[in-house]
């Protein structure tokens, strides 16, 4: 079950956007996050919409993957368009029952709201869902770089990220030996009531405790051995390496903020 | 000979301990040979072992590595550099997220440009035999196959010694022999000195020298023919015999005519057909 493990919600496949660099896609939707605010009309929020619709379409992740990581906001998502059909009181009244009122600039509001959540929402889970953690992690530590002059601790953060990372499906392993070595003494971690259940993952978790403390140690040895001395003068093997594509992607998306603009009220 | 490691008088105190781990070991390590540290659990081994790249350093004495010395904050990184050290878990020393990634950690360390780094990537891979697994993540390898990875880490180093602080303890039988096979070649062909520390005289008998570790103090030293001849000195230091030897002493027990108890399995088997 372990051997094909994939971390995050990466789903690999080979397609523009999967090509591009980490960096320009981190920064487009950085950048994103706050275009989206520009919407405030019919207009806007259709140029975004489409713009979202064809980068979705180009990165060639199946929808269900971008509605796995939705749906723990729909809640969300539903709730505060309510909260805005029933207390904005803009425009003609449409419904009254009650003390409920209804106004059209409310259910306009309302669906604004929903619709800016859910593309907020779809455009960061395509950048992990095309881009591996550990690309990610570079990106990071590229684009924080400069931060370093105010002894932000960047490469220390990247590392300790890609070590995680590394060490995420050797913990799984681990995990479930210890499990099994548990329920062959019987411990059951499947049935009865959910607070048996978790008393059930003390001794799981206490032998999965003790041994990452002395991975940690012996790690942390080995890296010494091999002269490792903190970020300073260190040169890197993974290069990120900037394409045309990804200057592109991001005059592209300098014309959707232009035109935004231009179109919003 | 000319020695490549020189272990001067070291005594040794973990801190806050009033015994010391090590007393006084005097050792010299030569160019090119293959040297076996045998011993108990704490026999003070291992600490002897992370004394050769300065991970410990000596409390009274002095290691010298080439023309450096472990002691010496200008000379660590390169004592470091030339010695390459393999440790038990193969695990725990498996930095990278995959194989290219976990060899090029030594090189990014010492700042090794990158092309030349692809270079010494694909060069020392391929002579640990792992050309096939660039690109593999470190769950999808056996532990012999990750004590590979950790040799390649270090031959990408340009490494004068490679030290095996018990590195094939927690291998199965063919994960041995595929570590073994390695460093031997390494050996042999290339001149690569290798220390092994061992609690396992059978892996012993591959080595040039034994030296063997009893309670922080060097109790032996010689070929392994002689080592192994002197029975009651390994068993104060808590060693067992190789299967060959204790084999071919009961033989001889039993009234079997060999000449000599012999270390090897090829050897016994050799001297018994011959037997009328």
């Amino acid at each position: 079950m372990l051997q094909n493990v994939i971390i995050g919600q990466y789903y690999p496949a080979s397609s523009p956007l999967h090509r591009m660099d980490s960096r320009s896609k981190l920064i487009a939707a950085f950048f994103y996050l706050f275009i989206v605010f520009l919407a405030n009309n019919w207009v806007t929020y259709g140029v975004l919409i489409a713009f979202t619709a064809v980068t979705i379409s180009l990165s060639k992740v199946p929808f269900r993957f971008l509605y796995k990581g939705l749906k723990p906001i729909l809640l969300l998502v539903v709730f505060t368009m309510l909260l805005h059909i029933f207390l904005t009181k803009e425009g003609d009244l449409l419904y009254k029952a009650g003390f409920l009122e209804i106004y059209e600039g409310g259910v306009i509001q309302g669906i604004f709201i929903a619709l800016r959540l859910l593309l907020l929402v779809m455009m960061t889970s395509l950048l992990t869902l095309t881009t591996t953690p550990i690309d990610i992690t570079d990106g990071l530590e590229h684009l924080l770089g400069p931060l370093k002059k105010w002894k932000l601790p960047v490469h220390e953060f990247a590392l300790m990220m890609s070590i995680s990372l590394r060490f995420i499906p050797t913990l799984l392993q681990e995990t479930e030996k210890i499990m099994k070595a548990q329920m062959a003494r019987g411990a059951d971690f499947t049935s009865g009531p959910i607070k048996e259940r978790a008393k059930a993952f003390v001794p799981l978790l206490v032998p999965l405790f003790v041994s990452s403390f002395k991975r940690a140690e012996e790690l942390a040895l080995a890296m010494e051995a091999r002269g490792y001395r903190g970020g300073e003068g260190r040169t890197r093997l993974r290069a990120l390496e900037w394409h045309q594509r990804d200057t592109f992607a991001l005059i592209l998306l300098a014309l959707l903020t232009l035109s935004l603009f231009l179109l919003r009220n | 000979m000319e020695n490549i490691i020189t272990v001067k008088d070291v005594t040794f105190y973990y801190p806050g301990e009033e015994t010391p781990t090590l007393k006084g070991v005097t050792l010299d390590v030569h160019k090119g040979e293959w040297l076996s540290i045998v011993g108990h659990n704490g026999s003070g081994k291992s600490t002897l072992a992370k004394m050769l790249n300065g991970l410990l350093l000596p409390s009274e004495g002095a290691v010298f590595v080439s023309q450096y010395t472990t002691g010496l904050p200008d000379d660590i990184w390169e004592v470091r550099r030339l010695v390459g050290m393999v440790f038990q878990n193969p695990d725990n020393q498996f930095v990278g997220t995959s194989v290219q990634d976990d060899i090029a950690f030594g090189l990014e360390n010492f700042g090794v440009p990158r092309e030349e780094m692809v270079k010494r990537i694909n060069e020392s891979v391929a002579r640990v035999g792992m050309e096939a697994f660039l690109n593999q993540e470190p769950h999808q390898l056996s532990g012999g196959q990750k004590q590979r990875v950790a040799i390649a880490g270090i031959l990408a180093q340009k490494p004068s010694v490679i030290v095996l602080d018990e590195a094939t303890s927690m291998l199965d039988p063919i994960g041995r022999i595929e570590v073994i096979d390695t460093v031997r070649e390494l050996n042999k062909k290339e001149g690569i000195t290798v220390i092994s520390i061992t609690h396992d005289l059978e892996e012993a008998l591959s080595a040039d020298r034994v030296v063997v570790m009893k309670m922080g103090e060097k109790a032996a030293e010689g070929i392994p023919e002689d080592i192994f001849q002197q029975r009651d000195l390994l068993k104060s230091a808590g060693l067992d015999l190789p299967f060959s030897l204790k084999l071919s002493e009961a033989l001889r027990q039993q009234g079997v005519e060999l000449d000599k108890s012999y270390l090897t399995q090829e050897e016994l088997v050799n001297a018994l057909w011959k037997l009328a």
